[in-house]
This record gives C-alpha cells, structure tokens and sequence, in this order.
C-alpha cells in the first residue's frame, strides 16, 4: 500500500529557515549601500570640479587649441586632462557656398572662433581608476 | 446541535488525556475521519514535544535574524542618509552663490537723480559715483557686491516674510554681503535693498545658521589668484570668484561619533563663478 504523507513540521520549518536566511542575507547589503554613498559623493565633488574647471580654463588668456593635464590644487585625490580644439562645422561651410541660400552667414558667423572642450576628471577608488567626462563648447572673444 | 456539542467536550477531554500520556497521536481521532479513512493511524501522528522544541527554536532563530537584518538595514538608511546631508547643504550653497556672483555688477557711469531747490533751481551734487559704492569688496573671510538678480528672485518682489517684516521693497540692483567668523561657525548673509554709501554694511542680516563651517576662504581673479579685492580702488571687478567651504554635521548629529567618521562625513566644495560683467577696461575703448 503506498503512503501518502505531506511534509513534517520539522522538513516546514527547515526550508522555512533557509529560505528566510537567504532573504535576511541578500537583501540588506549595509557595506554595498555605504560604499555607493561614498561614490555618489566622490561624484559631486568630481562634477562641481569639472565645472570649476570649464570656467578657469577661459580666465587663462585667450582660448586656443591646446592640451594640459594636471592634479588639482586643493583636491589631491582628483587629477584632469582636457583637449581644446577648433570645431568643424561643415554643414554651415556648404551653406555658406549657396550664394542665393537666405541661410548665408557668411561673415557673421566665425567658426574659426568655435572652440569644442572635452574634460575629464580622474579619480583613484579602491584601487581603480574612475573618471568624470564632460565636453563644452567655447566662444573665443576677439 | 446539543448532541454534537457534548461529543466535541468528551473528545477533546480524550485528546488532552492522550496528549499527556505520549503513547497516542493527538490529532487521529479528528483529521482521520476528515480523509475518509484512507490514511493509517500510524501516518497521522501528532506533533512530538522534540518536534515542537525544535519548530519554536527554529521560529526563535528566524525571528531574530530577522530582527538584526532590520535593524541593520535601518542602521544603513541612516548612514547613507547622515552621508547626504553636507552634499546637500554644498549644492545649496553653491547655487546661491552661483546665482548672485553672476550679477555682480559695476556701472561705467551712474546718472544720479536730479534734485531742485524750492525755487526749482538744481542743486548741484556730487556724483553718486562718489557717494554711492558698488562693485565688488572682499576678504578671505567676507565678501560684499551689489549684484542684480533676476526679476522673479528678487527685484521688485517681496516675499511673505519680508511682508511681515515691514521691509521696503528690493532695487534691481541689491547690496549683499557674506562673512564668517570662525567662533560662529556660519555664515551670516546681508542683504540691503538699495545700493548705499557703504558697500560693506548696512542691511538686514540673517544668520545661515543651518549651513555650519569649519573654514571659509574666497578668492578673487585678475591674472592670477588673489586674496582681497576692493573695486572702490581698482575701479573694476575681479574675472572670476572662486570659494572653498568645508562644511560638517551640526552638533545633534554628530552625537556620539567618533572624530574620524565625523571627518571623512564633512565635505569640502569649491566653486568658481566667472562674473560675466567684469570687463578689462582697456580692450572696451
């Protein structure tokens, strides 16, 4: 005769145990969530430095193309590398062909003082290297 | 109905005396007649004192694991909570100053209102150029402009507080003012409606108590990084201004936290406002 028997309390409470063991140990993760915090952080300081630094760079003489790269003055932890070159806007120079075209701009619009700015912000955490990109564009004054 | 409900007392009677001898299954009689008598008296056991024992120690266990992955859930909200707070209170700042740097302005010439005598006769004056001071004045430690802000922020408006208070209404250009002494811990604010004689006084002042701050250090821009500028004597504002607080936790949370992790939760922030207004005098004629 076969038997039919359910589960025992004891076989109940078993799986019971485990898979609220499972629950309690995955879901609560306080070190990941503290050490996302820290990034987010680390973030805003490395954004209000990109930010810093897209203004500085136009206090210092005239925008040209040019490259530097450096550490931060008063944020050792945060080094920065940008590249300042002439935007190409080909699109207005074939505009600027079409004599007849209402859309001439020719003369009003120097391109040559058109400037693209790709920053970025480095930053070393646990053990590696993290970065903050940023591009601009800048308007070199006569 | 009556009949049943004596059954249902002697039964359980039986049960109870079953229980207690150990020899019996407490639940056969009841659940063994609910599955149609297919079942075996031995399969229908009840629940032995080990058994019972074991399922209590267990729940126990559940329970306080429970209770600690809670707890330390609640324990990590706060501290990624505790990690926001001078984040926050940078931004805020920041923007503020973003915003009023941003309008510092110094007029070329300043057009002072004609006065007549009685005799509709004008009285010659000074000009307000010399009577009044705008510009931009400032130390390390404080800083005064005169700076316009856009209309919905300030100029003409004022608010409920400000209703209450009895102030006169705000110029579109206003005088404001930050200092910060270090035994004070925060920055106290001045704002003067109008422009006046004294471009470092004068005004209501509001203690930013909300924001506290280990140290405080503005600095001006004109070719290179300087530490004071006084557009009264240069007659022209400074390029860029650029501010560094280093702000942290007011005393109720930093209660019975050790100095380190009340270091690494203060947070250094800098800014640099470029003053679109300032203009190099010499490249304008």
């Amino acid at each position: 005769m076969m038997r039919k028997k359910g589960f025992s309390l004891l076989e109940l409470m078993v799986s019971l145990l485990i898979i609220s063991a499972t629950i309690v140990t995955t879901i609560p993760n306080i070190s990941q969530a503290v050490k996302l915090s820290r990034r987010a952080r680390t973030m805003v300081t490395a954004i209000q430095l990109a930010r810093n630094m897209l203004n500085e760079v136009q206090l210092e003489g005239k925008i040209s193309e040019r490259k530097d790269d450096g550490k931060f003055d008063d944020f050792e932890d945060f080094s920065y590398e940008y590249k300042i070159e002439k935007v190409k806007l080909k699109e207005i120079m074939i505009m600027n062909q079409d004599e007849d075209s209402n859309l001439n701009t020719k003369g009003d619009l120097n391109v040559d003082r058109l400037f693209k700015i790709t920053l970025g912000v480095y930053w070393e955490e646990a053990g590696s290297e993290r970065k903050y990109e940023v591009f601009s564009f800048l308007y070199a004054q006569k | 109905m009556a009949s049943g409900m004596s059954m249902q007392v002697r039964s359980s009677g039986r049960e109870k005396l079953r229980f207690l001898s150990f020899s019996t299954p407490l639940l056969s009689r009841v659940r063994g007649n609910n599955f149609g008598g297919n079942l075996s008296f031995s399969s229908r056991r009840a629940f032995t004192l080990i058994e019972i024992l074991f399922a209590m120690s267990i729940l126990a266990m559940m329970g306080t694991m429970l209770y600690n992955a809670l707890f330390t859930a609640m324990r990590g909200v706060k501290a990624v909570d505790k990690a926001f707070v001078t984040p926050r209170k940078a931004l805020i700042l920041s923007r503020m100053f973003e915003r009023e740097l941003t309008g510092v302005y110094l007029p070329e010439i300043v057009v002072p209102p004609v006065k007549k005598d009685k005799n509709g006769k004008v009285i010659p004056h000074k000009t307000l150029k010399e009577k009044m001071e705008f510009g931009l004045v400032g130390k390390s430690r404080e800083i005064h402009f005169t700076t316009m802000i856009p209309l919905r922020e300030g100029a003409q408006v004022l608010s409920k507080e400000d209703k209450e208070k009895g102030r006169p209404p705000l110029g579109d250009i206003l005088e404001i003012g930050y200092s910060y002494d270090s035994a004070d811990d925060f920055l106290t604010k001045r704002r003067d409606p109008v422009p006046d004689d004294d471009i470092d006084k004068g005004g209501d002042e509001i203690e930013m108590k909300g924001i506290l701050l280990d140290e405080v250090k503005f600095e001006y821009y004109d070719k290179k990084w300087q530490e004071s500028w006084d557009s009264r004597k240069s007659k022209k504002l400074p390029r860029a201004v650029r501010a560094n607080f280093l702000i942290r936790l007011n005393d109720k949370q930093l209660e019975g936290m050790e100095e380190e992790e009340a270091k690494r939760l203060s947070f250094k922030h800098q800014i640099t406002v470029l003053l679109p207004n300032a203009v190099d005098n010499k490249s304008k004629f």
